[in-house]
């Protein structure tokens, strides 16, 4: 489903959160909205989910405005940052409390629900309580009762900043790769710019409330179009990934590296900005970007 | 050495406090308890002279109307209570997750019962309800227990729905469950300790309501605590012992089955803790 927000205006207390704000989310694209806390991204996400009204402009799916439409018929699921599971349901019921809204029998739903819970690496989890998960199995069960919704859009609201280090980069692969077997069109919000850049296809930053540029992930980490957005990517960075026939790879990130040789590198981003790839192996070949 | 001294003695004295105030609870209802099963107890004996059954039979006789009014008075306090919960829940809803203005005002109107003398409030109800045509009857006795009952629900409710926001009701919405499946679904049951606790408080108050029953249900409605008074006030200990005792052992069983029903619904100790 193509996303498109026009011109959003969100005023909350005399306060405007969200000024003018528009870009468009492709099908099936894996578009992020990145920028730093305060900036209004959480809010334009509950604007597209409906749990928000915008003061003005319009939101679009596939080119039919949503505006009037309540949160539970918008087709949207989303993923929280706290994940928000039913205290008072099993893990199941969970995974199956969107399939029960929609009225499919209960065979059915806890059929679909396990199928789920095996895709996020949870088989035979059903019959847990919620409460004996840990914060990762949590997050991932909040993330197979999101697409057993069947969702026209996935929302994720900084889906993975409560976990730690090595727990974020294994739920970042999985989601990549649910998003690649799904295709359903998802759109995430997160301030960590090397996440934006490894799992989305756009980035949109989002600064004070209005949008500073939007773009392939290589396009902001190159030609950053604001110093915010520069800013964004921190002191000198350093992202590992692997380089194959001329170009470097890590998650969704393709960037072209010529003259650096097959094999393991790191893409290496300098306090001042520029940007190089180091292959790991082979006596120091790089690209400079 | 000094230090291990000190622990000890502010040990001892929170035991002798423990003990003071369990003796002030046990002992009152164990001498009431005593007092149902006597016959004469005359000063200065230390036990009772003679045993009976008597103020048990005269309560369950027909002519006394022990039956009926228990049977009333558990009526009440359950229809209060629930009267009292629902408000207060949707009142605190309201306060908690929605801004609009007046919000103050209602906050401070629904604590005015806790703040207004008992007496002041009963007649001011009194009043009221009988330019209504609420007055001697069941329903206008449950909408003022419902009243009394209420500042204490809400205060309950307002802490629980804070607590929770509407976190939940979002995600369900956004997983397609329309209002009603979302209240029905996640929000009544993700409140049912707190529901389960502002109902137990309410049945509790109003059972122990008396002026105010005796005012606004004008001697028509005789709940257990009306029909105990005249007992107690006209000096037969047996009879008003037995009352009392059949009284607590009612409440406290309704308590119990609450607090089952509370621990069975809490989903982990912690919120267990925070409800009891």
């Amino acid at each position: 489903m193509k996303i498109e927000l026009d011109d959003i205006r969100v005023v909350r207390g005399g306060r405007t959160i969200i000024d003018g704000l528009g870009f468009t989310v492709p099908e099936g694209a894996f578009a992020s909205i990145l920028g730093p806390s305060g900036a209004g991204k959480s809010t334009l996400l509950g604007v597209v989910a409906g749990l928000l009204v915008q003061d003005s402009g319009s939101v679009r799916f596939d080119g039919q405005a949503v505006d009037a439409l309540p949160a539970h018929k918008r087709g949207v699921a989303m993923v929280f940052q706290d994940a928000r599971l039913f205290p008072h349901m099993s893990v199941g019921d969970n995974v199956a409390f969107p399939l029960k809204a929609r009225g499919v029998a209960k065979a059915a739903r806890r059929a679909e629900a396990a199928e789920w819970l095996a895709r996020v690496q949870l088989a035979g989890f059903a019959d847990r309580r919620v409460q004996e998960l840990s914060g990762g199995q949590k997050q991932r069960v909040a993330l197979a009762r999101a697409l057993a919704a069947h969702p026209r859009a996935l929302l994720l609201d900084e889906p993975f900043s409560g976990l730690d280090e090595a727990l974020r980069d294994a739920m970042r692969q999985l989601v990549r790769s649910l998003h690649e077997q799904t295709g359903v069109t998802t759109l995430m919000v997160t301030h960590d710019a090397m996440e934006a850049l490894v799992m989305s296809d756009t980035v949109a930053y989002v600064h004070e409330g209005g949008l500073a540029q939007v773009g392939a992930p290589v396009d902001l980490l190159l030609h950053p179009a604001a110093p915010c957005v520069a800013e964004s990517f921190g002191g000198a960075r350093a992202l590992e990934g692997t380089v194959r026939a001329g170009a470097f790879s890590r998650g969704s990130l393709q960037m072209p590296a010529p003259g650096v040789a097959d094999g393991p590198a790191v893409l290496v981003r300098t306090a001042a900005g520029s940007v190089a790839v180091h292959a790991v192996e082979g006596g120091g070949a790089h690209a400079a970007l | 050495m000094a230090r291990r001294k000190g622990r000890g003695a502010s040990r001892a004295a929170a035991c002798v406090l423990v003990a003071v105030q369990l003796a002030i609870v046990v002992v009152t209802l164990g001498v009431m308890a005593v007092w149902s099963f006597a016959d004469a107890w005359p000063w200065p004996q230390l036990a009772p002279q003679a045993w009976s059954l008597r103020g048990y039979a005269i309560v369950f006789s027909g002519s006394s109307d022990g039956w009926p009014s228990l049977a009333l008075s558990v009526g009440i306090g359950a229809a209060s209570s629930l009267v009292a919960t629902v408000a207060g829940a949707m009142g605190a809803r309201a306060v908690c997750c929605h801004e609009w203005r007046g919000k103050g005002v209602f906050r401070l109107a629904t604590m005015l019962p806790f703040l207004i003398p008992g007496t002041v409030f009963a007649m001011g109800v009194q009043v009221a309800f009988i330019r209504m045509g609420l007055a001697r009857t069941v329903p206008g006795v449950v909408l003022a227990h419902a009243i009394v009952a209420l500042p204490y629900a809400s205060a309950l409710m307002i802490d629980v729905v804070r607590a929770r926001g509407t976190r939940l009701d979002d995600a369900a919405r956004l997983l397609g469950a329309g209002r009603v499946a979302t209240l029905f679904q996640v929000s009544i049951p993700s409140l049912a300790p707190g529901l389960l606790s502002a109902l137990s408080m309410g049945f509790i108050i109003s059972c122990s309501q008396y002026f105010l029953t005796l005012l606004v249900g004008g001697g028509k409605v005789r709940t257990f605590a009306l029909a105990m008074f005249p007992y107690v006030a006209g000096g037969d200990r047996t009879i008003a012992a037995a009352y009392g005792v059949i009284f607590m052992v009612v409440t406290l069983a309704v308590f119990c089955v609450f607090r089952l029903l509370l621990r069975r619904l809490s989903w982990n100790a912690d919120d267990a803790v925070l409800y009891e």
